[in-house]
């Protein structure tokens, strides 16, 4: 009965400290969220480590009438290497909420797959839902807890997260620097090395056409392709839709849909034609 | 304290008994196997009685409001660990009713701790119906299992009543 001696308060990365878990310790025994801390005595740098680690490119996230549209292509690579051309980089945390992931892949889905225990964690011990801004809070304690690695060289990821807000009626998208300070954005949030190269895109198209936020999902789709698409051609690391279809999944009042290939593959043909 | 064989079967039935007396007005939880799931029906006096304990996962109890979050919080707590080093498919309920049985005969036994008061009944939604699991746990750790249908009340008779 060790749940009624001590409860957790719903805290799932406490559960898993308690159970010595190796994710939940730091390298100082300490609580934390990354394992091993870098060896001593190896000088610091991505190389030193001598692990190519793979990694997730481009996700976009734009808000449209209705709630938000996350794209991702489907590129994974590993330095120079095309490692995977069917990456999920579109991951649905819980019914309202998406989190596009950049950055290193496997310490991306290992975040995904502890959020979604730590929410459902919450949820199911608490019998209440875990509200937005401790969604948000837990996120950036999961980047801040992995500094230490991403300082080393090793497992750096960067999220997008979009969230369904139901008291405001509205979309909402968030996105977090590398130690885990969140910043909400008002029409678009991009991440992954492919994004960089085309920030100054998405405010042109915003200054053009107006706010995303108030155009139907198919326009914002179309958008969104487009601007993978230019992301693909200034970035290596990142897949259009030529080859394979980019994922793209909503997050709206009905709560996480995927869209079927057929209206990818509609939106695509209406950009070929111009 | 040494117990001769007399005192040991007296004082089993006395907790037994202080138990039974407890539970003997807890409405009861009926589950049953349906194509869309589990359906679990209970009539909801004061307290909350019907739990979700994981993915495919309910739990139901009557009982001590204390105790049952005893169990509910320690099977909880068992699931989302495996299911986070394992994988989801791998948190079936024969495993979780196993894991906390031990802990239940424990407390019932122990003639220096107080006994738990529950009847609980766990439900896995299977893939097809005829793959639905339910189990009935008592306090004293002894559980059974059940396809299609099952039912826990206050007492061995209403429960025969319900189930005829």
């Amino acid at each position: 009965m060790s749940g009624a001696d001590r409860p957790t308060g719903g805290d799932f990365l406490e559960l898993l400290r308690r159970q010595g878990h190796p994710l939940a310790m730091s390298a100082t025994g300490q609580r934390g969220y990354e394992a091993p801390a870098p060896l001593p005595h190896f000088p610091v740098a991505p190389s030193a480590s001598g692990v190519v680690e793979v990694h997730g490119t481009t996700v976009i996230a734009l808000k449209y009438a209705g709630g938000v549209l996350n794209v991702g292509d489907r590129r994974a690579t590993a330095a120079n290497a095309v490692m995977y051309d069917r990456a999920e980089k579109i991951l649905a945390v819980d019914d309202s909420t998406l989190l596009a992931i950049s950055g290193a892949y496997a310490k991306a889905l290992e975040v995904v797959r502890y959020l979604r225990h730590a929410f459902n964690y919450y949820r199911r011990t608490q019998l209440q839902e875990m509200s937005l801004e401790g969604k948000l809070s837990e996120v950036s304690r999961v980047i801040a807890q992995n500094i230490a690695s991403a300082m080393s060289g090793v497992g750096a990821f960067i999220p997008v997260l979009s969230v369904y807000d139901r008291d405001r009626g509205e979309g909402r998208i968030f996105f977090f620097d590398g130690l885990g300070a969140r910043f909400e954005s008002a029409e678009w949030g991009a991440a992954g090395s492919g994004s960089e190269r085309i920030r100054g895109a998405f405010d042109y198209v915003l200054k053009t056409k107006g706010p995303f936020g108030q155009r139907s999902l198919d326009e914002v789709l179309g958008e969104a392709l487009v601007l993978l698409d230019i992301a693909a051609e200034m970035d290596a690391a990142t897949g259009g839709y030529e080859k394979v279809l980019p994922s793209a999944r909503t997050v709206s009042a009905e709560g996480v849909e995927t869209l079927p290939e057929e209206r990818l593959r509609a939106a695509v043909e209406r950009i070929r034609r111009g | 304290m040494l117990y001769s064989p007399y005192d040991w079967n007296e004082a089993i039935r006395h907790r037994s008994d202080y138990i039974e007396e407890r539970l003997a007005e807890g409405s009861p939880v009926l589950a049953l196997s349906c194509a869309e799931g589990v359906l679990l029906l209970t009539l909801r006096g004061t307290q909350r009685k019907l739990f979700e304990i994981y993915d495919r996962l309910a739990f139901a109890a009557l009982g001590q409001q204390a105790d049952i979050e005893a169990v509910r919080l320690s099977v909880i707590d068992f699931s989302h660990q495996e299911g986070f080093t394992r994988s989801p498919d791998d948190v079936t309920v024969g495993r979780v009713v196993a894991a906390v049985s031990p802990a239940l005969k424990k407390a019932f036994g122990d003639p220096l701790t107080a006994p738990l008061v529950l009847r609980a009944l766990f439900a896995e939604v299977g893939r097809r119906p005829d793959a639905d699991a339910l189990y009935v746990l008592g306090y004293d750790g002894e559980f059974r299992m059940s396809r299609g249908f099952a039912v826990v009340a206050g007492s061995p008779q209403a429960e025969e009543r319900m189930r005829a």
